[in-house]
Parts: structure tokens; C-alpha cells; sequence
């Protein structure tokens, strides 16, 4: 996954905020994992090299609970066996059984799923249904039954644990299968009637294998820690020494009892621990590199410090003051937003500045990619890491705020400003009542008393009825949800409230219905509104003024009227072009080119490879926003007067 | 899946080597036994009848509550599993309940710091809890707290020397409850706490944590948020997991020398009692089974979501 997925918020996502530590975590995790392996490492070489440096047969007996000596490393139990020489067999079969079991059981396990997800059918239903039914039976007295009547020996054990074992990794499997089977390049592969066994090979086996690995790390730990389990039960091989038999005998015998505890149990006990969490080690090292998505972050603690609020009484004044007094603008200036933790830096936001007036809606505007969700979250303090907010300075009210400082924003977020997220549905909290999410959102500024009144006025604002309010939100429809997030985003009386694709999930009259909603509350509350799409005709129909985005900057920002009409800029132009017009008889054009790659921009302007009215000079100068009046152009060639 | 338990249970037996006399006699007197009392032991089971024959009578049989009757107690293995499942029970479900309240709690607040010391020093002690076998678990705990600090009794549910009745009854209970069922919720802890903690990252992760953070509500609150949905996996994992917990009680159980269905296993295991083994078998499955049942009912309550998906 590179970089530019977040820098792009767009489809079905608000950023998803910062890890707690500039380091990436997968470093961290190489550590464990080579630590796991070097334990695991450690046991083979144990089990491999046991004749050699155990010295003497496990089996013979001699002098009873002899102390650790030359002869006898680590003493000698009850009957005279040679404890170090158990130690070091016994590895063998956990070693053995370990391997050997997981083998046959991964083996099983992805013969069922891949079968099963290609051929679907009885094959599936019957197969999966022993799988539910392995999984839920009490395991270990599954094994025992099974272990007593098929009798007791190594290769017994292998042969019941690997009949018990192969259902989890089937599952997990399949599930992976079922994801990828799903996926668009394996149905046009299957659509295009590839055989099945290609399409198995070329495309499943190739993805699933991560999952496989981790898979049979767990199952030899699994195996290690049954195979103890049962001899520790006296199932085990009475012909071979292993560490459960080891550990059976000593609590049969009263080991604890006798001082040679630290000898007879320890070692074995330790063995076993060392084996099986240097195998948990290696496994989420695998896991974490099979699943990408563990290694992104999401929200952590330290960036969210608790912010003590002198807001009410602010509310109670500004509730009190609507269409009284003219209130401040907004004023955002210098901007920068960089993404990425090596050169070159990915720099998403360029020393951008907006002024948003009380009660003005200002349309931001770009494609995919130009920075305007960047822009959001900067606002909003929600840059995740590896992004940063190098600079930018927000005044509000002769108060200065310092966005690149987390704390200081975050004092702002659902008091000063308020957030429309796209995706209203995600947005929501899936198990709770609409209303209660609302008057939480309320309760963080003014009186508690206040609190649920506040609550109801800006939900009926909106037009959400109060058995509406007491629904979850998946008994409301796309439209409702939208509304019922801008009441909570609106309900502190937010000096601006910043719209990300707010109604780009909707269907077209709803789109336009919510937003004349949006604009009427923002203008009834004396917020300002900042209306962030990529759908200008949309966005034209209710701004009083547009800023245009491309590559990170603000190219040009005027009134709408003037933007619509007699835009400057070429990326403007080639963007009003790009709309169809029902009208006009122009066909709509595309911008020819692609959005830059912010990582490498073009020396100069960067609009200059796909500009039309290019010059020379284009390509090494950086254009400066210029302002005219109330209209600014960032452009040398069209933008001077 | 009732049926299917019943199935191994039937099958197991008639495919293991040897005659079914073999298994149903105590081991010592088999061998000695001539071959007119093996065909009347066979008889007394109904043993020379049709495979088909014999597994409808089994049926039959076990639909009246009848598990056959133990070699080595010579008492019906009904009334022994009667005696013991309350202990297995109590044993299991009150470790069930602390390894799923301490493993989410700690779960919850790993996934909340991850990738901080804290974080990652939670994840090492909890994967070499997870890591240690359970006997070893509970002989250290029974050697530290009984052998050497003589804090708790060595092994038992209740006195037997001095009967206690009343509120001292339930004392001497819990006393001895908490060496076995503090190994048990040891044993546990680990697979909860990973689950509580990938529910969590993974909830963490969601647009509606995000859009709570924008709200400005307080940590604490935008924590609460993401719990209540990390909830349902874990509740998840610990039900399903009742099957591996009860497996691990029998260990817990042979350690601690705990009267319940658990060292009845193992007891009989020792002896070759096999009726026993497979009654316990029976009962502990139907057991597991029912709380996995009712977890599956449960869910949709529990998580709006999983009702959504149900109700499209």
C-alpha cells in the first residue's frame, strides 16, 4: 500500500488517524520474530543433537533424586533417570509430534478449503459442517476419547491431533479464499472460463500462502502444547520420553514434595514455554505480514488529550447573539500537510490559505488526490501519522490556534468546528441510538440540564422526527443519517462547519435537498460553511464563493459567479469543460494527463504538462496566487492583469 | 451436531482392535474371564446383535438418560457425572467470566496505547501466560500458594475432615476454588486478550471513532465507543472457546485433585474405565454445545449489526 491511499480520503473514509511513535511498527515486530525464532531454533538443535550431547540413556536408571553433578547435569529423579538426557529426548517429540502433526493437519486443511471455495456444493456443506463441529466439541476430551481407544503411541498421537487440528485453519482458510475468490481479477479470471486448477494455483495459492505459514506456526504450537497436555494425562507413548511424560510422572510421584522440583519439573516446563511462545513470536511476525492491514495505524491515545472546555458560556452567547451582531470570519493561513516518513516527502497541503466569513458557503474544489481531505483533517487535527501538520495557523475570534499543535486543535474540534464526514452510515455508531449519539455530542459544551433540549432543537432542525430520533441507524435511510450527522456536527453552534464530500453517497435529489438543508442551518446558526467536493455544478448551486485545488494549492478563488463565468485559471476552465451542460451544445471534455504524483512535481507550475496555454517559463517558476480584488489566480501566463 | 457426538461415541469403541469385552471388563479380571462369561458380558450389552441393531438400542438407551454403569465404581456413570458436573461447572464458569472481564479489560487499553511500551510489554507477558502449559501453570501456583506460603489448601472442593455448613461452607468453596480457577483464567486470558485487542484496533479503525474524535468528544468517551463494539468478539471467543476450557479444566482438575467431570476423565483414563470416559464425553459435548447454541441466539441482541445482516 503506498502513500497516496492517504492521501486520497476519499471513497468511504474520514482519515484514519495516527499511530502513537514515528516508528513503524512491522520494525518492531522484527524483533520478536527473530526472537522466536532463535527459541525455536534452540529446541531443534536440542532434539537434533540429543545423542550427541545428552551422555547417557534416558532410560537407565540409577541413583534415586541424585543432586546435578558431572555425570548428571540436571540430577536424576525418583528412580535414577538421567534428567538432562530426558530434557534433551524429550525435545524430540515435542519437535517430532509438533511438526509432523501440523503438517498433516495444513495439508488437510487447505485441501478442504480450496476445494471447497472453487467447487462450492455438497463438497462444502459437508465439509464445513465437520469443521463447525470439530470446533465446538470440548477438544482436549475429544482427543482423549479418541486417544483411548486407539491406544498410545507417537504415531497415535500424531494421528488423533491431526484429525482434531485441521478444522481451524480450514476455516480461517476459506474464509481468506472466499475474500480473494470475491476479488475482481479472480472473477474475470474464472468469468473467462479458466480451469480450475490454474485459477487456483496462479491466483489463490499465491495469496493464501502468508496465511498458510502463520497458520502452521499456530498449529505446531498447538500440537506441542496438546501432545504435553495428553502424555501429562499418562496418553502419552509409554515407550518414549517426553516432556509431558516427564512432567506426568513428577506430579504422580509428588515431585513438589521432594526438593528435586527445580530439576525434575522446571526444566521440561520451561522447555515447553520457550517453544511454544518462541512459535507465538514467529507467528504474529508472519500474521502481521500476511494482513497489511495490521501494520497501518489507528487512533492511539497520546494525541487525544482531554480538553477542559470554557465553551458554554460561549454557546449560551452565541445562541443568543444569531443575526444580532455580525460575527468574525475564519481565517486559516500557511497551511502545509506532508505524508511519509522518508524523502521525498509527500506534500499533500502547500501553504494554503482560506477566509471564511459568518454565514458564507465556500466550495473547495479539486479531483481525487488534490489535498482538499487533507485539507479537512488538518482543520480537524485528524492527520494520521505518518502524515503531519508542518504549519498552519487558524484565527477565530482574535484567537490564534497553532494546527500543527495537536493540542491546541483539538480544543477547536465539535465546539468551534464541526465535521460532515462523507460516509454518513460509517460515520455512526452502529449500536446506538441516533439521540444519544446527538446528545453526546452536545453534552461536551454547556449545561447538562440544557443538554437533551439542545439535542431535540437540532434534530428537529433537520427534519428528524422524534421516533426517528430513538432509531439506530440502520433503520434510517442514507438521507436521514446524512442529516441526522449534520445535526450532531451543528448542534455546539460551530463557527464553521466543514463539509467533506458530505452528500457524495446520496442519490442526486437527495444530494441537492440535504445541502439546501446544510446551507439554510449553517446560514440560521451564523456559521460559516466549507463545502469540500469535486462536484463543482453541485457545489456552484449554493456557494457564495469557490476555491479551486489542484496538486495541493489553491490555483484560484473568487466569487462563484466569477469562477462560473469568467474563470482565469486553466485548470478552472478545463474543469468547467470537463462537466457536461445541458444547454450548451459544447460535448464535455476531460483534462488530458493524470493527476500529478505529489512525491515527484514538476519543477514550476504544476498544472504546466497538462495546461494548454503553457509557456517556457512555466516550468521553472512557481506561480504566486495573485489577488485581484476579490478574485485570485495563481497563473503567469492568463493571471496577470 | 448432537448426532454426530453420539455417533463417535457409539463408533469409537466397536473400531478399536480387540473385543468390546475387553473394554467393558475391568482390565485386571478380563484376561482371566473364560469365553462363555465374554459371550454373556456381550450378551448383557446386547454386543451380538446387528452393528444397526445396536446403535438404535444405544440410542434408545441414552434418550432414557442411561450411560451404562462404571466398571471401576460399579455405579451407574449417570449418577457419578451427577456428582461431579456441578463442581466442573462452577470450575469453568466462573474462569470463563474473570478471563473474559480481565482479558478484555486489558485488551481494550493495549489496543488503545498500541505500539507503546506498555502495549507491546502487556503483549510478552500475555503470550508467555499463553505459552506455559496449563498442568504447569497450576503446579507452580499449587506449589508457591499451597506448599510453600501454606496460604490455600493443597487440593480438594471442600473439607472433608471438618464439614463446614452455612457461610463458612461457601468460604471453604471459594478458598478452594481459586487455586484451579485462577490456572484456568490464566490458561484463558491469553486468546481473549488477543481477541479483545484485534476487535478493538480493528473497531479503532472505523469512520464512526473517527467522527467521534471530530465531535470533540473526550478520550474516555471516544474509548467507550469502540468497546461497545469490540464487545461482541470477544464474548465470541470465550464462548467458543468453552470447548478448549473444559478440555483445560480436566488438566486443572488431575492437578489439583478437583472432584469434577474432569478428573473423573482422568481417573477412568488410569483405570481403562471406558463407560465413564464415554459418558463424560456425551455430557461435557451436550453441554458445550447447548452454551454454543445460545450464544448463536443471543447475538443478534447483543449486536445490532449481526441483526441487520440477518434481517437483508
Amino acid at each position: 500500500m503506498t502513500e497516496p491511499i492517504l492521501l486520497d480520503l476519499a471513497p468511504g473514509s474520514l482519515s484514519a488517524p495516527k499511530p502513537t511513535s514515528e516508528t513503524p511498527r512491522r520494525d518492531r515486530l522484527a524483533g520478536p520474530a527473530k526472537v522466536g525464532l532463535g527459541l525455536v531454533g534452540l529446541v531443534v538443535i536440542m532434539a537434533a543433537a540429543a545423542p550427541i550431547v545428552a551422555r547417557s540413556d534416558p532410560s537407565k536408571t540409577g541413583i534415586p533424586f541424585g543432586h546435578p553433578s558431572r555425570s548428571h547435569l540436571l540430577g536424576t529423579d525418583d528412580v535414577g533417570h538421567d534428567l538432562w538426557a530426558q530434557l534433551l529426548y524429550g525435545a524430540r517429540v515435542s519437535v517430532l509430534v509438533g511438526f509432523v502433526t501440523a503438517c498433516i493437519s495444513l495439508a488437510i486443511a487447505l485441501f478442504v478449503s480450496l476445494v471447497a471455495v472453487y467447487r462450492r456444493g455438497w463438497f462444502e456443506t459437508i465439509a464445513f459442517r465437520v469443521v463447525d463441529l470439530t470446533l465446538v466439541l470440548p477438544f482436549l476430551i475429544l482427543v482423549i476419547v479418541v486417544a483411548v481407544f486407539v491406544g498410545r503411541s507417537t504415531f497415535a498421537t500424531i494421528l488423533v491431533l491431526s484429525c482434531v487440528l485441521w478444522a481451524r485453519p480450514a476455516r480461517v482458510l476459506r474464509a481468506t479464499a472466499m475474500r480473494l475468490r470475491e476479488a475482481p481479477h479472480v472473477m474475470v479470471a474464472m468469468a473467462s472460463g479458466a480451469p480450475g486448477g490454474w485459477v487456483i494455483r496462479r491466483h489463490l495459492l499465491a495469496r493464501i500462502a502468508p496465511q498458510a505459514v502463520a497458520q502452521f506456526v499456530r498449529l505446531v504450537n498447538f500440537a506441542v502444547l496438546s501432545e504435553a497436555s495428553l502424555a501429562f494425562l499418562g496418553l502419552g507413548d509409554p515407550g518414549r520420553i517426553s516432556w509431558g511424560t516427564t512432567l506426568y510422572f513428577a506430579n504422580a510421584r509428588s515431585a513438589f514434595l521432594t526438593g528435586a522440583w527445580m530439576w525434575w519439573i522446571l526444566p521440561p516446563a520451561v522447555g515447553l514455554t520457550l517453544l511454544s511462545s518462541g512459535l507465538a513470536l514467529i507467528g504474529f511476525g508472519v500474521e502481521e505480514r500476511a494482513d497489511p492491514r495490521l501494520r497501518s495505524s489507528p487512533i492511539g491515545g497520546q494525541s487525544l488529550r482531554r480538553v477542559r472546555s470554557q465553551h458554554g458560556e460561549v454557546i449560551a452567547r452565541r445562541s443568543a447573539d444569531v443575526g444580532r451582531r455580525p460575527l468574525g470570519a475564519v481565517e486559516l493561513s500557511g497551511l502545509v500537510v506532508e505524508y511519509g516518513l522518508d524523502e521525498p516527502r509527500l506534500r499533500a497541503v502547500d501553504n494554503v490559505a482560506l477566509t471564511v466569513e459568518a454565514s458564507w458557503v465556500v466550495g473547495l474544489i479539486g479531483e481525487s488526490g488534490c489535498g482538499k481531505s487533507s485539507l479537512a483533517s488538518a482543520l480537524m487535527g485528524l492527520i494520521a501519522r505518518p502524515g503531519r501538520v508542518l504549519e498552519g495557523r487558524l484565527v477565530v475570534d482574535e484567537a490564534e490556534y497553532d494546527l500543527s499543535q495537536r493540542e491546541s486543535v483539538a480544543t477547536l474540534r465539535g465546539r468551534t468546528l464541526g465535521l460532515i464526514p462523507q460516509s454518513s452510515m460509517n460515520a455512526l455508531n452502529p449500536s446506538q441510538r441516533v439521540f444519544d449519539q446527538v446528545v453526546e455530542a452536545a453534552a461536551i459544551v454547556g449545561s447538562a440540564a440544557s443538554v437533551r433540549a439542545r439535542a431535540h432543537d437540532a434534530l428537529a432542525a433537520l427534519r428528524i422526527t422524534t421516533a426517528e430520533r430513538h432509531r439506530f441507524p440502520h433503520e434510517l435511510s442514507g438521507g436521514q443519517r446524512q442529516r441526522v450527522v449534520i445535526a450532531m456536527a451543528m448542534v455546539n453552534y460551530p463557527r464553521l462547519v466543514i463539509a467533506d464530500e458530505a452528500t457524495s453517497g446520496l442519490d442526486p435529489l437527495t444530494q441537492i435537498e440535504v445541502l439546501r438543508e446544510l446551507t439554510q442551518r449553517c446560514a440560521a446558526q451564523s456559521s460559516g460553511l466549507l463545502l469540500i467536493s469535486h462536484d463543482l455544478p453541485l457545489v456552484a448551486k449554493v456557494a457564495d464563493r469557490i476555491a479551486v485545488m489542484y496538486a495541493g494549492r489553491i490555483v484560484e478563488e473568487g466569487p462563484t459567479t466569477t469562477i462560473l463565468n469568467e474563470p482565469i485559471h486553466p485548470y478552472t476552465i478545463a474543469l468547467l469543460g470537463a462537466y457536461p451542460r445541458l444547454n450548451g451544445g459544447a460535448t464535455a471534455q476531460s483534462i488530458a494527463g493524470d493527476v500529478p504524483d505529489l512525491r515527484r512535481l514538476p519543477p514550476g507550475c504544476a498544472f504546466q504538462p497538462r495546461c494548454a496555454y503553457a509557456e517556457a517559463r512555466c516550468a521553472n517558476h512557481v506561480p504566486e496566487l495573485v489577488v485581484t480584488g476579490p478574485h485570485a489566480v495563481a497563473c503567469m501566463v492568463r493571471g496577470q492583469p | 451436531m448432537l448426532f454426530v457426538a453420539i455417533v463417535v461415541n457409539f463408533t469409537l469403541p466397536r473400531l478399536a482392535p480387540g473385543s468390546a469385552a475387553d473394554y467393558l471388563l475391568p482390565p485386571e479380571s478380563a484376561v482371566a474371564r473364560s469365553a462363555g462369561e465374554r459371550l454373556k458380558v456381550l450378551r448383557q450389552f446386547g454386543l451380538q446383535r446387528s452393528l444397526p441393531e445396536q446403535f438404535v438400542r444405544y440410542v434408545v438407551r441414552l434418550a432414557h438418560g442411561d450411560l451404562l454403569v462404571s466398571v471401576r465404581y460399579g455405579r451407574p456413570v449417570r449418577t457419578l457425572l451427577a456428582e461431579r458436573l456441578p463442581w466442573t461447572l462452577l470450575l469453568v464458569g466462573s474462569s470463563l467470566i474473570v478471563a473474559l472481564l480481565m482479558g478484555s479489560a486489558i485488551g481494550f487499553a493495549a489496543a488503545w496505547r498500541r505500539g507503546s511500551p506498555r502495549d507491546i510489554g502487556s503483549m510478552v507477558v500475555v503470550i508467555l501466560f499463553d505459552s506455559m502449559p496449563v498442568f504447569f501453570v497450576g503446579m507452580m501456583l499449587l506449589f508457591f500458594f499451597s506448599v510453600k506460603l501454606r496460604w490455600l489448601p493443597l487440593f480438594g472442593a471442600v473439607n472433608f475432615v471438618h464439614r463446614a455448613s452455612g457461610f463458612a461452607a461457601v468460604r471453604e468453596v471459594l478458598r478452594r476454588l481459586i487455586l484451579p480457577a485462577g490456572t484456568l483464567v490464566l490458561a484463558q486470558i491469553g486468546s481473549v486478550y488477543l481477541a479483545a485487542r484485534s476487535a478493538m484496533v480493528g473497531e479503532l479503525r472505523e469512520d464512526y471513532v473517527t467522527f467521534a474524535v471530530a465531535k470533540g468528544l473526550p478520550p474516555r468517551a471516544v474509548r467507550a465507543h469502540a468497546r461497545r463494539n469490540s464487545l461482541l468478539p470477544v464474548v465470541t471467543i470465550g464462548l467458543v472457546s468453552l470447548g478448549t476450557l473444559v478440555g483445560g479444566a480436566t488438566v486443572v482438575e488431575t492437578v489439583f485433585s478437583y472432584p469434577g467431570v474432569g478428573r473423573l476423565v482422568y481417573d477412568s483414563v488410569l483405570a481403562r474405565d471406558y463407560p465413564v470416559i464415554q459418558g463424560a464425553f456425551f455430557v461435557l459435548a451436550v453441554t458445550v454445545i447447548l452454551c454454543n447454541l445460545v450464544a448463536d441466539l443471543i447475538t443478534p441482541f447483543v449486536d445490532r449489526r449481526a441483526m441487520r445482516r440477518s434481517e437483508s
